[in-house]
């Protein structure tokens, strides 16, 4: 398939798509914005990517059915998204242009930044060779119509054994899902070069919300502060452990996403549900939160909880209320059900 | 206790490296609390942030998180950190907004210059580099498998023998390729295989002779391995392998079978 088409679909899975899937999730809040829904979308998407894979791998079922079930799912969210849209669509459009024409300079050189940073990322490799599991667990997925049935490695069948670090954060199932979507492009293509820039997109919309939570009314501090976060992490090669230089060089792997993206924005999520009164935004998204970085990596099974947990805390000895002590339990749920049995096949 | 006080601090300084980052936080948290604690934002960042620190600290939960995690990897807990937000937060504090027309005017472009020379000291990290292939593996990895694969019987199963360095990618570029084993011997199947491992990522010289005897034994049609210069091919010919052409310093050698006498063409890639 032409390589333009192939792009084009990129860009409908991986921008269009979870923008208008997310609405139906915010479509009682007044004034949401495209980048909630943008941030929304991903989180439904990578919590019913975890989902599925997941039921399609105890199933013992073959990629291609996977692509299927989750094209129609991902679909179907983005077609009730577009229904609900269409009632805000004039009001958003204005919000954008009121927007644009109110950003500080500030704002629009954070903008060229990034814009400077996702084009590195598109056009540069950085070689990791933690690729070695990741990426050709994706190719081989692809290769096999399979789901976890070969050993990434060598390519020779698993047989029984079950990759149990691996098999309950199966991110690597969702890139080749996501290559297949896009006319067949070769994964580590869309792991390389699709994946970067959109996910880095992805990243600083939470630092911009987290920028918005914290200066609403001042579009001026707004944009000072997404332009301090974009600029202190083109200085994050001090080490190649902290969270910006996993972000900067290697945002294509799930436990690099969940660093970068993920685990910010359950902190947003967190300060603006459980830390408010009345929440800004429904408990099912910290709920689609934690199962999102459940699929993101098996870190992410452990830290979702941690940093949920911080924020219950707090909120119990600031409400005493068990109720809302409960909800957030709740939403740790996944995490708790795939420690358990994460434990259990430890132990098999 | 003092054992697990002191991996916690191995931990620490491992996760900042040579940076100063830790110091910016601290400062940053300094700030904060200083002038402006009575925000409730800050407040709630603060307590977060200490919140997260103690779970880090504490030697009884680093103990039962490391449990959870594995040692080697408990540094990840401070992704929980928020860092950047709290240094941008004590940024964006500490740049008030009394400014003229004309000062923020050039404030702007102060940023604006300040985002190119960030983009490029990122850019010359030394982290990025660009390649001829778009899967965006090291071009050897590239030009090794698509020499393996021209030169390849039609088929047949192509079972390759790399060092780390090309194994880690092989499968990343082309599936298709079967390994005896992965990068750090992962997905060996059998004491053989690690064997090759060994043989082919060992010091040189290497014993030519005893990884082409350990890949015949897992079946490896391809082996890859790095040559010197004046490499006498005799050892690997003697033992059935012949050498279809060189990328860089490395050799690819072929498996000649009974059908197939005569050796593939002479290829050079790098």
């Amino acid at each position: 398939m032409n390589l333009l088409i192939k792009g084009i679909l990129a860009g409908f899975w991986l921008v269009v798509v979870p923008a208008v899937s997310g609405v139906p999730f915010l479509r009682k809040n007044s004034r949401y914005t495209p980048g909630e829904c943008f941030l929304t979308g991903y989180l439904f998407l990578f919590a019913l990517a975890e989902i599925m894979i997941l039921i399609t791998y105890c199933l013992r079922t073959s990629l291609h059915t996977l692509v299927r079930c989750y094209a129609a799912a991902a679909g179907a969210a983005a077609l009730w998204g577009i229904l609900c849209l269409k009632k805000q669509a004039r009001r958003l459009a204005a919000d954008i242009s009121s927007s644009v024409r109110g950003a500080s300079p500030y704002f629009w050189c954070a903008l060229i930044l990034i814009f400077m940073q996702m084009c590195i990322l598109a056009v540069y490799a950085h070689f990791d060779a933690d690729d070695s599991f990741y990426v050709a667990t994706a190719t081989t997925a692809v290769q096999t119509d399979s789901i976890f049935a070969f050993n990434p490695y060598t390519g020779l069948s698993y047989r029984n054994y079950v990759p149990r670090r691996y098999v309950l954060s199966p991110f690597p199932i969702f890139l080749a899902v996501v290559s297949q979507l896009c006319g067949g492009f070769h994964p580590a293509i869309v792991a390389h070069t699709i994946f970067p820039p959109v996910f880095q997109m992805l990243s600083y919309m939470v630092f911009y919300q987290i920028g918005r939570r914290w200066y609403r009314e001042d579009s001026m501090r707004r944009g000072v502060f997404l332009f301090l976060t974009a600029a202190l992490n083109c200085f994050s090669a001090y080490s190649v452990y902290n969270a910006a230089n996993f972000q900067m060089i290697r945002i294509w792997q799930g436990k690099a996403l969940l660093a970068a993206a993920f685990l910010p924005l359950l902190f947003f999520l967190s300060l603006s549900i459980v830390m408010e009164e009345q929440p800004e935004y429904p408990w099912t998204l910290l709920f689609l939160a934690n199962t999102a970085c459940c699929l993101l990596s098996s870190m992410g099974i452990l830290l979702a909880p941690l940093v949920q947990g911080i924020f219950l805390l707090f909120a119990l000895l600031r409400f005493r209320s068990p109720k809302r002590l409960l909800k957030g339990i709740l939403c740790c749920a996944p995490s708790l059900i795939l420690g358990v049995i994460y434990v259990f096949l430890l132990k098999a | 206790m003092k054992e697990s006080i002191s991996w916690i601090v191995t931990n620490w300084n491992l996760y900042w490296g040579d940076g100063s980052f830790q110091y910016l936080l601290l400062a940053a948290a300094v700030y904060l609390i200083g002038w402006k604690r009575k925000k409730r934002s800050v407040q709630q960042v603060l307590l977060y942030l200490l919140a997260a620190l103690f779970l880090f600290a504490c030697p009884l939960t680093a103990a039962v998180i490391q449990k959870c995690i594995g040692e080697s990897v408990y540094w990840r807990i401070l992704w929980i950190l928020p860092v950047t937000p709290v240094i941008a937060l004590a940024g964006t504090e500490l740049s008030e907004d009394r400014h003229t027309d004309f000062l923020r005017s050039g404030l702007a472009v102060v940023f604006l210059c300040a985002a190119v020379i960030c983009a490029n000291s990122l850019l010359h990290s030394g982290n990025y580099s660009k390649t001829a292939n778009r899967q965006k593996v090291p071009d050897e990895v590239a030009n090794i498998c698509n020499l393996v694969q021209e030169n390849a019987d039609e088929g047949t199963t192509i079972r390759l023998a790399a060092d780390d360095h090309i194994a880690a990618y092989v499968r990343v570029y082309d599936p298709s390729i079967l390994m005896p084993y992965g990068r750090r011997t992962k997905g060996s199947l059998d004491r053989d295989s690690r064997l090759l491992y060994y043989l082919i990522n060992g010091d040189p010289p290497l014993h030519y002779g005893l990884i082409t005897k350990f890949a015949l034994s897992k079946r490896c049609n391809f082996i890859s391995v790095a040559i010197p210069e004046d490499f006498n091919t005799g050892a690997m010919e003697s033992m059935g392998y012949t050498l279809i052409g060189t990328v860089n310093q490395y050799g690819v050698f072929k498996q000649i079978d009974s059908k197939q006498e005569t050796p593939g063409k002479e290829n050079t890639y790098g």
